[in-house]
Protein backbone atom coordinates (compact mmCIF):
# COMPACT_ATOMS: atom_id res chain seq x y z
CA UNK A 1 0.00 0.00 0.00
CA UNK A 2 1.61 3.51 -0.76
CA UNK A 3 0.75 7.37 -0.33
CA UNK A 4 -1.26 6.42 2.99
CA UNK A 5 -3.29 9.33 3.92
CA UNK A 6 -4.09 9.87 7.54
CA UNK A 7 -7.63 10.22 8.31
CA UNK A 8 -8.15 10.72 11.63
CA UNK A 9 -6.51 9.93 15.60
CA UNK A 10 -4.63 8.94 18.34
CA UNK A 11 -7.17 8.02 21.43
CA UNK A 12 -10.91 8.30 20.38
CA UNK A 13 -12.34 8.82 17.41
CA UNK A 14 -14.88 11.44 16.94
CA UNK A 15 -17.78 11.45 14.53
CA UNK A 16 -20.22 9.11 12.73
CA UNK A 17 -18.40 6.27 11.15
CA UNK A 18 -20.19 7.15 7.75
CA UNK A 19 -18.92 11.23 8.18
CA UNK A 20 -15.43 9.54 8.46
CA UNK A 21 -15.74 7.07 6.02
CA UNK A 22 -17.29 9.58 3.41
CA UNK A 23 -15.94 12.70 3.67
CA UNK A 24 -12.34 11.61 5.77
CA UNK A 25 -13.32 14.88 8.08
CA UNK A 26 -14.69 14.76 11.68
CA UNK A 27 -18.24 15.75 11.66
CA UNK A 28 -19.21 15.83 15.31
CA UNK A 29 -17.80 16.09 18.76
CA UNK A 30 -20.75 13.40 19.73
CA UNK A 31 -20.53 9.85 19.11
CA UNK A 32 -17.41 7.80 19.54
CA UNK A 33 -16.59 5.38 17.47
CA UNK A 34 -15.23 1.64 18.70
CA UNK A 35 -13.07 -0.51 16.33
CA UNK A 36 -12.92 -4.20 17.29
CA UNK A 37 -10.95 -6.67 15.00
CA UNK A 38 -13.49 -9.62 15.79
CA UNK A 39 -13.31 -13.34 15.83
CA UNK A 40 -9.33 -13.61 14.25
CA UNK A 41 -7.67 -15.06 17.34
CA UNK A 42 -8.57 -14.95 20.87
CA UNK A 43 -6.71 -11.66 21.43
CA UNK A 44 -8.30 -10.12 18.57
CA UNK A 45 -11.21 -8.20 20.88
CA UNK A 46 -10.80 -4.61 21.58
CA UNK A 47 -13.74 -1.38 21.87
CA UNK A 48 -12.91 1.07 23.74
CA UNK A 49 -9.40 2.62 25.70
CA UNK A 50 -7.76 2.36 22.54
CA UNK A 51 -5.94 4.10 20.11
CA UNK A 52 -6.12 3.61 16.19
CA UNK A 53 -4.85 5.25 13.27
CA UNK A 54 -7.51 4.98 10.24
CA UNK A 55 -5.24 5.45 6.81
CA UNK A 56 -6.51 5.62 3.61
CA UNK A 57 -4.30 4.52 0.45
CA UNK A 58 -5.75 7.46 -2.37
CA UNK A 59 -4.71 5.43 -5.23
CA UNK A 60 -6.71 2.25 -4.50
CA UNK A 61 -8.97 3.59 -1.99
CA UNK A 62 -8.22 1.25 0.22
CA UNK A 63 -8.64 1.39 3.67
CA UNK A 64 -6.19 -0.28 6.81
CA UNK A 65 -6.77 0.23 10.71
CA UNK A 66 -3.92 0.11 13.15
CA UNK A 67 -5.27 -0.32 16.58
CA UNK A 68 -4.43 -0.86 20.01
CA UNK A 69 -5.89 -1.75 23.27
CA UNK A 70 -4.39 -0.33 26.74
CA UNK A 71 -0.84 -1.08 25.07
CA UNK A 72 -1.38 -4.45 25.35
CA UNK A 73 -1.64 -5.80 21.83
CA UNK A 74 -2.08 -3.98 18.53
CA UNK A 75 -3.37 -5.32 15.33
CA UNK A 76 -4.09 -4.17 11.82
CA UNK A 77 -6.98 -4.91 9.33
CA UNK A 78 -7.07 -3.93 6.06
CA UNK A 79 -9.99 -3.85 4.17
CA UNK A 80 -10.66 -3.85 0.34
CA UNK A 81 -12.24 -0.69 -0.80
CA UNK A 82 -14.13 1.53 0.99
CA UNK A 83 -17.25 0.64 -1.04
CA UNK A 84 -16.88 -2.82 -0.09
CA UNK A 85 -16.48 -2.05 3.34
CA UNK A 86 -19.47 0.10 3.55
CA UNK A 87 -21.62 -2.67 2.10
CA UNK A 88 -20.30 -5.09 5.20
CA UNK A 89 -18.05 -7.35 2.49
CA UNK A 90 -15.41 -9.22 3.11
CA UNK A 91 -15.86 -9.82 6.56
CA UNK A 92 -15.81 -6.62 7.47
CA UNK A 93 -18.66 -5.94 9.59
CA UNK A 94 -20.32 -2.45 11.50
CA UNK A 95 -21.84 -0.38 13.04
CA UNK A 96 -23.52 -1.26 15.77
CA UNK A 97 -24.93 0.89 18.25
CA UNK A 98 -25.08 1.18 21.93
CA UNK A 99 -26.41 2.99 24.42
CA UNK A 100 -24.60 6.61 25.07
CA UNK A 101 -25.91 7.32 28.35
CA UNK A 102 -29.07 9.37 28.01
CA UNK A 103 -32.16 7.57 27.43
CA UNK A 104 -34.15 10.53 26.59
CA UNK A 105 -32.05 12.05 23.48
CA UNK A 106 -31.78 8.73 22.24
CA UNK A 107 -28.37 9.01 20.66
CA UNK A 108 -26.90 6.11 19.03
CA UNK A 109 -22.93 5.61 19.27
CA UNK A 110 -21.77 3.40 16.38
CA UNK A 111 -18.86 0.49 16.61
CA UNK A 112 -17.41 0.05 13.60
CA UNK A 113 -16.74 -3.88 13.98
CA UNK A 114 -14.08 -5.32 11.81
CA UNK A 115 -13.85 -9.14 11.66
CA UNK A 116 -11.22 -11.39 9.82
CA UNK A 117 -14.37 -13.79 9.75
CA UNK A 118 -17.69 -14.00 9.11
CA UNK A 119 -18.40 -14.07 12.69
CA UNK A 120 -21.10 -11.55 12.48
CA UNK A 121 -24.56 -12.20 10.98
CA UNK A 122 -25.23 -9.07 9.83
CA UNK A 123 -24.36 -5.83 8.65
CA UNK A 124 -25.94 -2.49 8.15
CA UNK A 125 -26.14 0.38 5.59
CA UNK A 126 -25.04 3.71 6.53
CA UNK A 127 -27.74 5.25 5.26
CA UNK A 128 -29.11 4.41 8.48
CA UNK A 129 -27.01 5.45 10.78
CA UNK A 130 -28.97 7.65 13.52
CA UNK A 131 -32.17 7.17 12.69
CA UNK A 132 -32.34 3.49 12.06
CA UNK A 133 -34.85 2.13 14.78
CA UNK A 134 -34.80 -1.66 14.24
CA UNK A 135 -33.76 -5.01 15.83
CA UNK A 136 -30.71 -3.46 17.56
CA UNK A 137 -32.12 -0.82 18.91
CA UNK A 138 -34.37 -2.43 20.49
CA UNK A 139 -31.68 -4.58 22.21
CA UNK A 140 -30.42 -0.91 23.72
CA UNK A 141 -33.95 0.21 24.76
CA UNK A 142 -35.04 -3.44 25.94
CA UNK A 143 -31.68 -3.20 27.96
CA UNK A 144 -32.57 0.62 29.50
CA UNK A 145 -35.53 -0.93 30.18
CA UNK A 146 -34.06 -4.05 32.37
CA UNK A 147 -31.86 -1.99 34.21
CA UNK A 148 -34.28 0.42 34.84
CA UNK A 149 -36.70 -1.86 36.53
CA UNK A 150 -33.46 -3.95 38.38
CA UNK A 151 -33.19 -0.49 40.33
CA UNK A 152 -35.71 -1.74 42.59
CA UNK A 153 -34.60 -5.18 42.74
CA UNK A 154 -32.58 -7.20 45.63
CA UNK A 155 -30.37 -9.24 44.17
CA UNK A 156 -28.99 -12.36 45.61
CA UNK A 157 -26.00 -14.22 44.41
CA UNK A 158 -27.37 -17.35 42.44
CA UNK A 159 -31.08 -16.93 42.99
CA UNK A 160 -32.97 -16.52 39.86
CA UNK A 161 -35.04 -13.55 39.08
CA UNK A 162 -36.81 -11.75 36.29
CA UNK A 163 -33.66 -9.23 35.68
CA UNK A 164 -31.66 -12.44 35.57
CA UNK A 165 -33.84 -14.32 32.94
CA UNK A 166 -34.40 -10.99 30.58
CA UNK A 167 -30.85 -10.47 30.43
CA UNK A 168 -29.52 -14.19 29.67
CA UNK A 169 -32.69 -14.62 26.90
CA UNK A 170 -30.65 -11.14 25.50
CA UNK A 171 -27.69 -12.74 25.57
CA UNK A 172 -28.92 -15.53 23.47
CA UNK A 173 -29.98 -13.75 21.21
CA UNK A 174 -28.20 -10.91 20.45
CA UNK A 175 -24.90 -11.84 22.18
CA UNK A 176 -22.64 -8.67 20.79
CA UNK A 177 -25.12 -5.87 20.63
CA UNK A 178 -25.81 -6.71 24.39
CA UNK A 179 -22.10 -6.86 25.31
CA UNK A 180 -21.43 -3.72 23.65
CA UNK A 181 -24.26 -1.38 25.66
CA UNK A 182 -23.91 -3.00 28.52
CA UNK A 183 -19.70 -1.46 28.40
CA UNK A 184 -21.33 1.36 27.62
CA UNK A 185 -23.47 1.80 30.38
CA UNK A 186 -20.60 1.02 32.66
CA UNK A 187 -18.34 3.36 30.81
CA UNK A 188 -20.52 5.96 31.53
CA UNK A 189 -22.38 4.55 34.44
CA UNK A 190 -25.42 4.82 32.83
CA UNK A 191 -27.27 1.97 35.16
CA UNK A 192 -27.91 0.93 38.89
CA UNK A 193 -24.36 0.07 39.58
CA UNK A 194 -25.61 -3.30 41.57
CA UNK A 195 -27.94 -3.92 38.38
CA UNK A 196 -24.65 -3.73 36.49
CA UNK A 197 -23.05 -5.98 38.93
CA UNK A 198 -25.29 -8.70 39.17
CA UNK A 199 -25.75 -8.45 35.14
CA UNK A 200 -21.69 -9.03 35.15
CA UNK A 201 -22.43 -12.40 37.75
CA UNK A 202 -24.81 -13.66 35.13
CA UNK A 203 -22.93 -13.08 31.58
CA UNK A 204 -20.12 -15.15 33.33
CA UNK A 205 -23.27 -17.65 34.47
CA UNK A 206 -24.06 -18.24 30.48
CA UNK A 207 -23.93 -21.11 29.12
CA UNK A 208 -23.65 -20.49 25.70
CA UNK A 209 -20.16 -21.37 23.93
CA UNK A 210 -21.16 -18.36 20.61
CA UNK A 211 -21.47 -15.88 23.17
CA UNK A 212 -18.07 -16.94 25.16
CA UNK A 213 -15.83 -14.78 23.90
CA UNK A 214 -17.61 -11.15 23.90
CA UNK A 215 -18.69 -11.84 27.24
CA UNK A 216 -15.42 -12.84 28.65
CA UNK A 217 -13.65 -9.41 26.99
CA UNK A 218 -16.86 -7.99 28.68
CA UNK A 219 -15.73 -9.42 31.84
CA UNK A 220 -12.20 -8.70 31.81
CA UNK A 221 -12.75 -4.65 31.02
CA UNK A 222 -15.10 -4.55 33.60
CA UNK A 223 -12.42 -5.24 36.23
CA UNK A 224 -10.90 -2.07 35.68
CA UNK A 225 -14.28 0.18 35.94
CA UNK A 226 -14.49 2.88 38.21
CA UNK A 227 -17.24 0.85 40.69
CA UNK A 228 -15.77 -1.19 43.24
CA UNK A 229 -19.49 -2.90 42.61
CA UNK A 230 -18.88 -3.37 39.16
CA UNK A 231 -15.69 -4.79 39.10
CA UNK A 232 -16.72 -7.22 42.28
CA UNK A 233 -19.04 -8.55 39.50
CA UNK A 234 -16.49 -8.73 36.90
CA UNK A 235 -14.66 -10.99 39.23
CA UNK A 236 -17.04 -13.16 39.67
CA UNK A 237 -18.02 -13.70 36.57
CA UNK A 238 -14.88 -14.25 35.49
CA UNK A 239 -14.86 -16.94 38.30
CA UNK A 240 -17.87 -18.17 36.58
CA UNK A 241 -16.79 -18.39 33.33
CA UNK A 242 -13.08 -20.47 34.40
CA UNK A 243 -11.35 -18.98 31.53
CA UNK A 244 -7.10 -18.71 32.02
CA UNK A 245 -7.10 -16.51 29.39
CA UNK A 246 -8.62 -13.57 31.82
CA UNK A 247 -5.22 -14.20 34.33
CA UNK A 248 -3.18 -11.49 32.78
CA UNK A 249 -5.95 -9.26 33.32
CA UNK A 250 -6.59 -10.29 36.80
CA UNK A 251 -3.10 -9.44 37.54
CA UNK A 252 -3.15 -5.92 36.23
CA UNK A 253 -6.54 -5.31 38.26
CA UNK A 254 -5.16 -6.55 41.47
CA UNK A 255 -2.06 -4.15 41.18
CA UNK A 256 -4.67 -1.40 40.94
CA UNK A 257 -6.97 -2.42 42.89
CA UNK A 258 -6.90 -0.36 46.39
CA UNK A 259 -9.93 -1.84 48.35
CA UNK A 260 -8.29 -4.48 50.14
CA UNK A 261 -11.67 -7.20 50.59
CA UNK A 262 -11.75 -6.70 46.97
CA UNK A 263 -8.31 -6.94 46.29
CA UNK A 264 -8.48 -10.47 47.54
CA UNK A 265 -11.47 -11.85 46.31
CA UNK A 266 -9.76 -10.86 43.22
CA UNK A 267 -5.95 -12.79 44.56
CA UNK A 268 -8.84 -15.48 45.05
CA UNK A 269 -9.96 -15.87 41.57
CA UNK A 270 -6.72 -15.97 40.26
CA UNK A 271 -5.03 -18.37 42.38
CA UNK A 272 -8.72 -20.76 41.53
CA UNK A 273 -7.37 -19.61 37.73
CA UNK A 274 -4.01 -20.06 37.92
CA UNK A 275 -4.66 -23.91 39.28
CA UNK A 276 -6.74 -24.35 36.53
CA UNK A 277 -3.30 -25.01 34.94
CA UNK B 1 -15.74 -19.17 71.43
CA UNK B 2 -18.41 -19.94 69.03
CA UNK B 3 -19.26 -17.70 65.88
CA UNK B 4 -22.40 -16.16 64.18
CA UNK B 5 -22.35 -16.37 60.39
CA UNK B 6 -24.82 -13.78 57.98
CA UNK B 7 -24.66 -14.55 54.12
CA UNK B 8 -23.84 -11.25 52.57
CA UNK B 9 -22.50 -9.77 49.38
CA UNK B 10 -19.56 -8.22 50.27
CA UNK B 11 -19.29 -5.57 47.80
CA UNK B 12 -22.34 -3.55 50.14
CA UNK B 13 -20.00 -3.73 53.11
CA UNK B 14 -16.87 -2.39 51.26
CA UNK B 15 -15.08 0.43 53.20
CA UNK B 16 -11.04 0.55 53.77
CA UNK B 17 -11.46 4.63 53.06
CA UNK B 18 -11.34 3.85 49.67
CA UNK B 19 -14.95 4.99 49.00
CA UNK B 20 -14.56 8.67 48.94
CA UNK B 21 -17.93 9.50 49.66
CA UNK B 22 -17.91 7.40 52.87
CA UNK B 23 -17.06 8.09 56.43
CA UNK B 24 -14.76 6.14 57.91
CA UNK B 25 -16.27 3.43 60.23
CA UNK B 26 -19.51 4.00 58.23
CA UNK B 27 -21.38 0.91 57.07
CA UNK B 28 -22.68 1.50 53.18
CA UNK B 29 -26.29 1.97 53.17
CA UNK B 30 -26.88 -1.05 50.77
CA UNK B 31 -25.48 -3.41 53.93
CA UNK B 32 -28.55 -3.21 55.77
CA UNK B 33 -30.07 -4.97 52.82
CA UNK B 34 -27.60 -7.79 54.09
CA UNK B 35 -29.49 -7.86 57.47
CA UNK B 36 -33.02 -7.38 56.12
CA UNK B 37 -35.29 -9.10 59.00
CA UNK B 38 -38.98 -11.06 58.21
CA UNK B 39 -41.23 -10.82 61.33
CA UNK B 40 -38.29 -8.42 62.97
CA UNK B 41 -36.12 -11.66 62.95
CA UNK B 42 -32.31 -12.03 61.53
CA UNK B 43 -31.41 -15.01 60.50
CA UNK B 44 -28.36 -16.59 61.31
CA UNK B 45 -26.04 -19.91 61.49
CA UNK B 46 -23.97 -20.86 64.42
CA UNK B 47 -20.38 -21.99 63.72
CA UNK B 48 -18.32 -24.09 66.39
CA UNK B 49 -15.18 -22.79 67.05
CA UNK B 50 -12.91 -24.60 65.21
CA UNK B 51 -15.13 -23.32 62.04
CA UNK B 52 -15.46 -26.69 60.91
CA UNK B 53 -19.31 -26.91 59.94
CA UNK B 54 -18.85 -23.92 57.79
CA UNK B 55 -18.97 -26.42 54.48
CA UNK B 56 -21.82 -28.12 55.75
CA UNK B 57 -23.71 -24.13 56.33
CA UNK B 58 -22.33 -23.16 52.64
CA UNK B 59 -23.83 -26.62 50.56
CA UNK B 60 -27.26 -26.37 52.19
CA UNK B 61 -27.53 -22.43 51.75
CA UNK B 62 -26.43 -23.18 47.82
CA UNK B 63 -28.36 -26.08 47.61
CA UNK B 64 -31.22 -23.41 48.13
CA UNK B 65 -30.53 -21.11 45.04
CA UNK B 66 -30.93 -22.24 41.46
CA UNK B 67 -27.53 -21.25 40.37
CA UNK B 68 -24.03 -22.69 41.77
CA UNK B 69 -22.42 -19.27 43.10
CA UNK B 70 -20.09 -17.81 45.32
CA UNK B 71 -21.43 -17.50 48.82
CA UNK B 72 -19.78 -14.36 51.00
CA UNK B 73 -20.42 -14.08 54.46
CA UNK B 74 -19.92 -12.16 57.41
CA UNK B 75 -18.56 -13.70 60.20
CA UNK B 76 -18.68 -12.83 63.83
CA UNK B 77 -18.18 -13.50 67.38
CA UNK B 78 -21.35 -15.25 69.06
CA UNK B 79 -20.55 -12.67 72.02
CA UNK B 80 -20.76 -9.25 69.64
CA UNK B 81 -24.35 -10.32 70.15
CA UNK B 82 -23.85 -9.48 73.80
CA UNK B 83 -22.59 -6.03 73.42
CA UNK B 84 -25.47 -5.00 71.50
CA UNK B 85 -27.57 -6.31 74.07
CA UNK B 86 -29.00 -9.02 71.59
CA UNK B 87 -29.18 -12.58 71.97
CA UNK B 88 -29.90 -15.26 69.36
CA UNK B 89 -32.36 -18.32 69.56
CA UNK B 90 -32.30 -21.90 68.29
CA UNK B 91 -35.26 -22.01 65.41
CA UNK B 92 -35.71 -23.95 62.34
CA UNK B 93 -33.85 -23.59 59.22
CA UNK B 94 -35.48 -24.25 55.47
CA UNK B 95 -32.35 -25.90 54.00
CA UNK B 96 -31.99 -28.76 52.48
CA UNK B 97 -30.01 -30.25 55.29
CA UNK B 98 -31.71 -31.24 58.77
CA UNK B 99 -28.51 -30.42 60.73
CA UNK B 100 -28.25 -27.26 59.20
CA UNK B 101 -31.73 -26.21 60.21
CA UNK B 102 -32.37 -28.22 63.66
CA UNK B 103 -28.81 -27.97 65.26
CA UNK B 104 -27.27 -24.28 63.44
CA UNK B 105 -29.45 -22.12 62.86
CA UNK B 106 -30.53 -19.10 65.06
CA UNK B 107 -32.54 -16.04 64.96
CA UNK B 108 -32.11 -13.13 66.38
CA UNK B 109 -35.68 -11.70 67.20
CA UNK B 110 -37.59 -8.50 68.41
CA UNK B 111 -34.92 -6.09 66.56
CA UNK B 112 -35.38 -2.55 66.25
CA UNK B 113 -34.79 0.22 63.12
CA UNK B 114 -31.48 1.30 65.49
CA UNK B 115 -30.28 -2.15 66.97
CA UNK B 116 -30.03 -3.10 62.97
CA UNK B 117 -28.10 -0.16 62.48
CA UNK B 118 -25.96 -0.95 65.56
CA UNK B 119 -25.26 -4.36 64.39
CA UNK B 120 -24.34 -3.19 61.28
CA UNK B 121 -21.74 -0.86 62.66
CA UNK B 122 -20.09 -3.40 65.04
CA UNK B 123 -20.42 -5.98 62.27
CA UNK B 124 -18.36 -3.65 59.84
CA UNK B 125 -15.83 -3.47 62.90
CA UNK B 126 -15.26 -6.44 63.98
CA UNK B 127 -16.41 -8.91 61.69
CA UNK B 128 -14.64 -10.79 59.37
CA UNK B 129 -16.02 -10.63 55.80
CA UNK B 130 -14.90 -14.09 53.54
CA UNK B 131 -15.93 -15.55 50.45
CA UNK B 132 -16.47 -19.08 49.27
CA UNK B 133 -15.70 -19.68 45.49
CA UNK B 134 -18.40 -21.33 43.14
CA UNK B 135 -15.75 -23.82 43.14
CA UNK B 136 -15.33 -24.62 46.81
CA UNK B 137 -19.31 -24.54 47.27
CA UNK B 138 -19.68 -27.19 44.14
CA UNK B 139 -16.82 -29.43 45.95
CA UNK B 140 -19.11 -28.98 49.21
CA UNK B 141 -22.30 -29.72 47.59
CA UNK B 142 -20.70 -33.27 45.78
CA UNK B 143 -19.95 -33.93 49.35
CA UNK B 144 -23.24 -33.21 50.88
CA UNK B 145 -25.42 -34.94 48.55
CA UNK B 146 -22.92 -37.94 48.53
CA UNK B 147 -22.80 -37.99 52.39
CA UNK B 148 -26.23 -38.00 52.74
CA UNK B 149 -26.70 -34.80 54.32
CA UNK B 150 -28.58 -32.88 51.48
CA UNK B 151 -32.28 -33.98 50.86
CA UNK B 152 -31.80 -34.92 47.34
CA UNK B 153 -35.71 -33.67 46.67
CA UNK B 154 -35.22 -30.65 48.51
CA UNK B 155 -32.34 -29.27 46.37
CA UNK B 156 -33.51 -25.96 44.78
CA UNK B 157 -30.93 -26.37 42.04
CA UNK B 158 -31.52 -26.21 38.34
CA UNK B 159 -31.28 -29.08 36.57
CA UNK B 160 -27.87 -27.72 35.12
CA UNK B 161 -26.37 -27.04 37.73
CA UNK B 162 -27.57 -30.67 38.86
CA UNK B 163 -25.68 -31.68 36.37
CA UNK B 164 -22.49 -29.76 36.80
CA UNK B 165 -22.30 -31.42 40.19
CA UNK B 166 -22.94 -34.65 39.20
CA UNK B 167 -20.63 -34.37 35.86
CA UNK B 168 -17.02 -34.69 37.16
CA UNK B 169 -17.88 -37.99 39.10
CA UNK B 170 -20.60 -39.70 36.33
CA UNK B 171 -20.04 -43.50 36.51
CA UNK B 172 -17.99 -44.17 39.51
CA UNK B 173 -20.47 -42.37 42.11
CA UNK B 174 -23.92 -43.05 42.78
CA UNK B 175 -24.63 -39.27 43.59
CA UNK B 176 -24.60 -38.69 39.85
CA UNK B 177 -27.44 -41.33 38.90
CA UNK B 178 -29.49 -40.29 41.66
CA UNK B 179 -29.17 -36.69 41.10
CA UNK B 180 -30.75 -37.20 37.56
CA UNK B 181 -33.78 -39.24 38.75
Amino acid sequence: MTELKPIVYAGPIIGAVGGVLFSNTVPNIDDTIRVADYGVSDEAIMLSNYAINLQQDAASNQLSFTASVANKFETTVETAPVERLLLGALGVQFLYPSYVGNPDTHRIRYQLLVSGDSGFETTESLDNQTTRRGPIDNVVDRLRVLFQQGTDDIFEDGVENEFSKQLLSLIRENCTETALTIASMIDNQAANLEALSEALRWIGHVDDSRSFRIRRWLLERALFSNSAKVRDGAVLGISYLNDSHAVTYLRDAIAKETISDLRKDMQQALRELESKN
Amino acid sequence: MPFMLRVIRKARWFEDGNIKWLPKGEPQADALIDLSTKDNSLSLFYVTDDKSNINRIAAAYAANRQKISNLDYLLFDEGILDSVSLSAVTTLGDTPDIVVNTNWHRDVQNLSASKILDLARILLARGQKDRITHNVITTELRKSIAGGNIDRTQIKLSLEEVNKIAKPIEGNDPVAGELHD
